[in-house]
C-alpha cells in the first residue's frame, strides 16, 4: 500500500519516525521504527478523501512544554493539533481542510 | 524603431536570475545566536556564491570561503548533483549548499565533487581527500565524520581528514543506489534526502533505490542532434515506482 518514503525524522531520546504516503496519495502514515526488529508501529495516520499534502519539514516534535498556555498562544493557529512530546505534531489535519473549502 | 536599451527591464530579470541573485539565502542561525551563516554571490551580476558569516553582536558580516582561493572547478558536476539541482531548480554556481554540525560551528559542503570543510570562525577551508564526485555531504551530530554520497554508494570519511574515506553501503547492480533520494521523491515530495544520522552518531538509516523496474525514456537534446539520447528511469504517471527500503546501518567505531 506504501509506496512513497516521504521523509525520516530521528530526533535525540526517540525512536526513528518513518513518514510513508499510499501510492493513491490519500494515506500517509506516521510510524516510529523499533531498530532492534525494523517492526513499525503506527502512531498517526492521516487520510483525505481527495490527497493528503505532504508538508516538508513536518513532521516535527516540539519541545516539552514548560507552561502549556504559552505553547498555545505561540502556536494559535493550530493549537488544537499541538501535542505534547513525545507525540509528534502534525499541521496537515484541520489546517489543510480549512483551505479546500475555500476553493 | 528598434529597441536598443541594453538594460531594459527583461534583460535585468534575466541577468539577476528574476532578482534574486546577490540576495543571502540558506541563512542558518548559530546555537547562541551570536552567528549567522548564509550563502550570497558577489553582486547582482553574479550567480556564483560562497559562504558568509555574520556576527550578530557587531553587526559585520565576513567572507568565510573565498572561491578563487580553493581554485575549484564547479563546471563539472557528478551526475546526480546535475539532477538534485535540476529537482530543486537551482541555478547558481559555486558553493550552492552546505551542512553544519550540531555545535555549528564548522561547515561541510561539495564544490565541483569536491568536498570542503570550512571552520566558520578562523576563518579556513580545507580540502579533504575522497574518490570524488561528493554529492550531499552532511556531519555526523558530534562533527567527527562526514557522509556523503559518491556514484552509487554511500562513503564516511573523517572530518580532521586523517583516515581516508571507506564505502558505507554500496551495491555490483547498477540499477541500485544508496543514500539519494529517487526521482518521485525529489519531485513531489520535496524530499532531497537519502540518509539520515543517528543522534548519537553510530549508525545511519539509508534509503536504497532499485531502479530496474522503472520504465526507460531516452531524452534528446534538440540543440545537439549528433549526440545520441540520454537514458534515463523515469517513473511517469501510473507506472511502476523505484523501490525504495531504508536500513539501519552502523558504523564501526574509529571510521
Amino acid at each position: 500500500m506504501f509506496e512513497y518514503l516521504v521523509d525520516v525524522v530521528w530526533d535525540d531520546g526517540h525512536e526513528p519516525l518513518v513518514v510513508r504516503q499510499a501510492r493513491n496519495q490519500r494515506q500517509i502514515d506516521i510510524s516510529s521504527v523499533d531498530l532492534a526488529t525494523g517492526e513499525l508501529r503506527t502512531i498517526h495516520t492521516i487520510t483525505d478523501d481527495i490527497w493528503v499534502e505532504i508538508f516538508p519539514g513536518t513532521p516535527a516534535r516540539a519541545a516539552i512544554a514548560s507552561s502549556p498556555s504559552k505553547i498555545e498562544a505561540s502556536t494559535a493557529p493550530c493549537a488544537s493539533t499541538v501535542r505534547p512530546s513525545p507525540r509528534p505534531i502534525c499541521r496537515y489535519g484541520a489546517s489543510y481542510r480549512r483551505a479546500k473549502a475555500t476553493r | 524603431m528598434p529597441q536598443t536599451a541594453t538594460n531594459d527591464f527583461p534583460r535585468q530579470y534575466a541577468a539577476t536570475r528574476r532578482f534574486t541573485t546577490g540576495t543571502p539565502r540558506d541563512i542558518k542561525i548559530a546555537l547562541d545566536g551570536a552567528f549567522v551563516t548564509f550563502l550570497r554571490s558577489a553582486g547582482p551580476d553574479s550567480a556564483t556564491l560562497t559562504l558568509w558569516g555574520f556576527d550578530t553582536a557587531a553587526g559585520t558580516e565576513h567572507r568565510i570561503v573565498d572561491l578563487a582561493e580553493l581554485g575549484a572547478d564547479d563546471s563539472e558536476l557528478p551526475a546526480a548533483e546535475r539532477a538534485r539541482r535540476e529537482r530543486a531548480r537551482e541555478s547558481a554556481g559555486g558553493i550552492v549548499a552546505y551542512a553544519l554540525d550540531a555545535s555549528r560551528s564548522i561547515a561541510c559542503f561539495a564544490l565541483g565533487g569536491e568536498l570542503y570543510v570550512a571552520d566558520l570562525a578562523a576563518p579556513t577551508t580545507r580540502h579533504i581527500a575522497t574518490p570524488g564526485g561528493v554529492f550531499d555531504p552532511k556531519f555526523s551530530p558530534d562533527g567527527d565524520r562526514i557522509a556523503f554520497v559518491s556514484g552509487r554508494a554511500l562513503y564516511l570519511v573523517a572530518t580532521d581528514g586523517t583516515t581516508p574515506a571507506v564505502m558505507l553501503c554500496s551495491d555490483d547492480d547498477p540499477l541500485v543506489s544508496w543514500g539519494r533520494a529517487e526521482f518521485v521523491a525529489a519531485e513531489e515530495m520535496q524530499r532531497s534526502d537519502g540518509y539520515w544520522w543517528a543522534p548519537d552518531s553510530g549508525s545511519l538509516i539509508v534509503a536504497r533505490t532499485d531502479d530496474s523496474a522503472v520504465a526507460r525514456w531516452w531524452i534528446s537534446d534538440p540543440a545537439h542532434p549528433n549526440t545520441p539520447p540520454n537514458e534515463i528511469r523515469y517513473p511517469a504517471a501510473g507506472t511502476t515506482n523505484a523501490k525504495v527500503t531504508l536500513h539501519h546501518i552502523k558504523t564501526a567505531p574509529g571510521v
